[in-house]
C-alpha cells in the first residue's frame, strides 16, 4: 500500500473527525487522513466528480471509514454506492455510536468490513485506530 | 106326313142334338183345359219370378243365409254366409248342415245344438243364445248372432229350414268399448259431466256426485253455474266462448263450490262434444280435485317464501358480519399502521437519543479527558478533580440514557414466548460479564432449572439487572456471593427463580418503591435507578412477576416468578 494513498472518513461531527485525526497522529499513521463531511462529499471523492476529479490532489483512498448517521447520505448508502462499483474492493469500516443490532447487520449485509463502536475514551479510541493500522494500513 | 117317316125322323133328330150337346161340352171342355194351360204357365212363370226373386235377394243380403231340406242337407248358401263359413256354395250343397256349419259355446268351447236343427225337429223358430262361435272351415272362429226358422209346404208340412246369421265381432267390440268406457266414466275419480252448449248439465258420473256433493238427480237439467263461486261467475261463459271455436281447455286450474258451500281447487279438462256432421252439439267437462295439490304447494310456497325470508336475513347478517369484519380488519390494519408508526418513531427517538444526544456527552467527556492528559504538568490537583467530575457526569449521564433506551426498548422487544433453559441462559449471562467471575465474585447454580416460558432479550435483561445489583450492592471489602435456585410453584404452573445475595439488604420500606422509575436508596452506590423498573417491566412482559425479601444486612433474596414451560401453558 503506497504511503501516499489516503484514508477518507465521512463524519459529519466535527469533534469526531478531530478525536480520529488525533488518534491518527497518535497511531503514528503514515497516510493522509481527508475528512468530508457528507456521505454525498464522500462519493463524489471517491467517484473523482466535481473538484475531486484531480487525482493528483485528491488520490484515490486506500480505505474508507464512515459514520452511519449522517445529512445528505448515510454511512450505508455510501457502503453500498461504493459497493456498486466496478471492482470495488476498497475496504470499508464503518464507524459509529450506534451498537443497535440492526445497524451492525445491515451494514455486514451491505458489504463493510468491519463494524467499530466509537469508544467513549480518546485513549481508546487511539487503541482502536492502532489495530487499524495494524490490520488495513500495514505496509505489504 | 106317315108316322112311320116320323119316328126315324124323330130318332135322327134326337141322335143329332146328343152329338151337337157333346160337341158343344166338349168344346167347352177344352176351352177350360186351354185357359187352365194358361194360368198354369202364368203361375209357373210368376213362381219363377218370385224363386228368382227371392234369390238375388238372398244372395245380396247382408247376413249369412243358409237352408236345407227336410233331412238337413244344404240346398242353399248365400255369399255372406259361404264367406262367414269359409265353404263354398258348390262344394256344400247336399251335404250335412252339421259338416259346414259347426258352433261351440264361446266360454266352454262344447259344441252346441244346431238351431237349423231344433227348427226341423221342433217346427218353431229358434234363436241362437249369445256368446255362440262359428268354426269357421279354416279352423279361425268368428263370433255370431243367428235365428233359424222351419219352412213349411201348402200342406204345412216341414219340408226345411232356413238359418239367418251374421258375424258379430265388429258390433262387440264397439259394445264392449262403450262398455268399458261407460265403467272408466263412472268408476273415475274425476268428476265427469256433459253439459249442453247453454250450460245445462246432461250427465252427472259418480264422481262427480262425490266431489260435488250433488246427485244426478239434482244436477241433471240444471245450469252448471250453481257449481261456480259468487267471485267466478264470469268463467263459465269464458270457458264455453273458447270451445265454441273448437278450442280444448286442457288443466284449467280454478275453484268450484260443492253442494256444502266448501271451495275445492279443482283442474278441469274440457272438450267439446262434436256430432257426425261436425257440429259441436255440447261440452264434456273432466274435473280434478286439487285442493290437497295446491294446498301442499301453497305449504310449499309459504315455506319457501319462509326460507327465502330467513336466507335474506341471513345473507343479510353475513354482509353485516363481513362489513363489521372489513371494518375491523380495517380498524386493525389502520391501527396497526398507527403503532408501527409510532414504534418507528419511537425506534427513531431512540435512535436520535442514542447517536445525537451521547455524541456530545462523549465528546465533553473526551475533551477533559484529552485536556487532563494534554496538560498535565500545567493543572494542579484541584483542576485534576474537576475534570475527573466532569469526566464522572459525563459517564453518569451516558449511564442515564442508556438505561432509559433499555427501559423504552422493552416495550417493542419481541415478547413472543418460548419454553427457555434457564440453566443456559444464566451460564451464559455469567460468562459475560468478568464482575459476574471469580475473583470479582461467585455465583453458584443449584442445579436443575425447569423450563421456563419466556422471551429471551427480556429475560436476559433481567436476570442481569439482578445480578448486577445483587454484585454492586455489598459492604466494602465483601467479595460478592449469589446463590441461584428455581422451584415450581404448588400448583406447578409456574417456577419461581431465587437470587439470594450477601448484600447489604434492602430495608423493608423500601421493598416497593425500589421497582419505581428513577428510584435509588443509596448515594453510596453507582446506579441510575432504572435497573428495578426494566426488571418489573420484562417480567411483566413475560406475564410473570418479580419480589424480593431482605433485612438490613441479612441480605437480599429476588425471586422472580415465570409460567413453566408445560405443554397446556403454550
Amino acid at each position: 500500500m503506497s504511503k501516499s494513498a489516503p484514508v477518507l472518513y465521512a463524519e459529519d461531527d466535527p469533534n469526531d473527525a478531530f478525536f480520529l485525526e488525533r488518534a491518527f497522529q497518535l497511531a503514528k499513521i503514515p497516510n493522509p487522513l481527508v475528512i468530508v463531511g457528507t456521505g454525498q462529499a464522500a462519493i463524489d471523492y471517491l467517484g473523482g466528480l466535481g473538484e475531486y476529479s484531480n487525482r493528483n490532489e485528491y488520490p484515490t483512498p486506500c480505505l474508507v471509514m464512515v459514520d452511519l448517521k449522517m445529512p445528505l447520505k448515510s454511512g450505508l448508502e455510501v457502503l453500498a454506492w461504493i459497493r456498486s462499483q466496478h471492482g470495488a474492493t476498497t475496504p470499508v469500516l464503518v464507524l459509529t455510536s450506534s451498537n443497535q443490532a440492526s445497524d451492525i447487520s445491515q451494514a455486514y449485509t451491505s458489504g463493510a468490513n468491519a463494524f467499530l463502536i466509537k469508544p467513549g475514551k480518546p485513549a481508546e479510541l487511539v487503541t482502536m485506530v492502532a489495530g487499524i493500522k495494524r490490520f488495513w494500513l500495514a505496509p505489504d | 106326313m106317315t108316322p112311320i117317316d116320323n119316328e126315324e125322323e124323330l130318332l135322327r133328330s134326337v141322335a143329332l142334338q146328343n152329338a151337337r150337346a157333346i160337341l158343344l161340352a166338349r168344346e167347352r171342355a177344352e176351352h177350360s183345359l186351354r185357359e187352365a194351360s194358361k194360368e198354369l204357365v202364368r203361375k209357373n212363370e210368376d213362381l219363377f219370378q218370385q224363386r228368382e226373386w227371392f234369390k238375388v235377394t238372398l244372395s245380396s243380403i247382408g247376413d249369412g243365409v243358409i237352408t236345407t231340406d227336410s233331412e238337413g242337407r244344404l240346398t242353399f248358401l248365400n255369399p255372406i254366409a259361404e264367406s262367414l263359413t269359409g265353404w263354398r256354395a258348390s262344394e256344400a250343397l247336399g251335404l250335412p248342415l252339421d259338416k259346414v256349419f259347426v258352433i261351440v259355446n264361446e266360454r266352454t268351447n262344447q259344441p252346441v245344438e244346431n238351431p237349423l236343427a231344433s227348427a226341423l225337429r221342433d217346427g218353431v223358430m229358434v234363436s241362437l243364445a249369445n256368446h255362440t262361435i262359428l268354426k269357421r272351415r279354416d279352423g279361425t272362429s268368428v263370433p255370431i248372432e243367428d235365428s233359424a226358422a222351419p219352412i213349411r209346404d201348402s200342406e204345412g208340412r216341414i219340408s226345411g229350414a232356413v238359418m239367418v246369421f251374421h258375424d258379430v265381432a265388429e258390433r262387440r267390440q264397439k259394445d264392449e268399448i262403450l262398455w268399458r268406457l261407460a265403467a272408466v266414466i263412472e268408476s273415475s275419480d274425476d268428476a265427469v259431466l256433459s253439459m249442453s252448449l247453454d250450460a245445462i248439465v246432461i250427465t252427472w258420473n259418480a264422481g262427480a256426485e262425490r266431489m260435488y256433493g250433488y246427485t244426478g238427480e239434482e244436477i241433471i237439467g240444471k245450469s252448471v253455474s250453481i257449481l261456480l263461486p259468487p267471485d267466478r261467475t264470469d268463467e263459465e261463459p269464458e270457458i264455453l266462448e273458447r270451445l265454441k271455436k273448437g278450442e280444448r281447455i286442457d288443466h284449467y286450474e280454478t275453484v268450484r263450490r260443492t253442494k256444502s258451500g266448501t271451495d275445492l281447487y279443482v283442474s278441469l279438462t274440457v272438450s267439446p262434444i262434436i256430432d257426425g256432421s261436425g257440429n259441436i252439439i255440447g261440452v264434456s267437462k273432466i274435473s280434478r280435485d286439487i285442493s290437497r295439490r295446491k294446498r301442499d304447494e301453497e305449504a310449499l310456497q309459504r315455506e319457501l317464501a319462509e326460507r327465502k325470508r330467513a336466507e335474506d336475513a341471513l345473507r343479510l347478517a353475513q354482509e353485516k358480519l363481513s362489513r363489521y369484519a372489513e371494518d375491523l380488519e380495517n380498524q386493525v390494519a389502520e391501527r396497526t399502521a398507527a403503532l408501527r408508526e409510532r414504534i418507528a418513531e419511537s425506534e427513531a427517538f431512540s435512535y436520535s437519543i442514542s447517536h445525537d444526544l451521547r455524541a456530545p456527552l462523549r465528546a465533553v467527556q473526551s475533551y477533559a479527558l484529552i485536556l487532563a492528559e494534554e496538560c498535565h504538568p500545567r493543572v494542579n490537583d484541584k483542576e485534576r478533580e474537576y475534570l475527573r467530575r466532569i469526566v464522572s457526569s459525563a459517564e453518569r449521564m451516558d449511564r442515564l440514557i442508556q438505561d432509559v433506551l433499555s427501559f423504552s426498548r422493552m416495550s417493542r422487544m419481541d415478547v413472543a414466548l418460548h419454553p427457555i433453559d434457564l440453566e443456559k441462559l444464566l451460564r451464559g449471562i455469567v460468562e459475560s460479564y468478568p464482575l459476574f467471575q471469580a475473583p470479582s465474585a461467585t455465583i453458584e447454580f443449584e442445579v436443575p432449572f425447569p423450563k421456563v416460558l419466556g422471551a429471551d432479550a427480556l429475560l436476559t435483561q433481567c436476570v442481569s439487572n439482578i445480578l448486577g445489583n445483587a454484585v454492586k450492592f455489598v459492604a466494602p471489602g465483601v467479595t460478592p456471593k449469589v446463590r441461584v435456585w428455581a422451584r415450581p410453584t404448588a400448583d406447578g404452573k409456574k417456577v419461581t427463580v431465587f437470587f439470594k445475595d450477601n448484600g447489604v439488604g434492602i430495608p423493608a420500606e423500601a421493598h416497593e418503591k425500589i421497582f419505581g422509575m428513577f428510584e435509588r436508596i443509596s448515594n453510596d452506590y453507582e446506579g441510575t435507578g432504572i435497573g428495578l423498573s426494566i426488571v418489573k417491566k420484562g417480567v411483566e412482559l413475560m406475564n410473570g412477576a418479580v419480589g424480593l425479601e431482605s433485612e438490613i444486612g441479612q441480605g437480599t433474596t429476588f425471586w422472580l416468578e415465570l409460567n413453566h414451560a408445560l405443554k397446556e401453558n403454550k
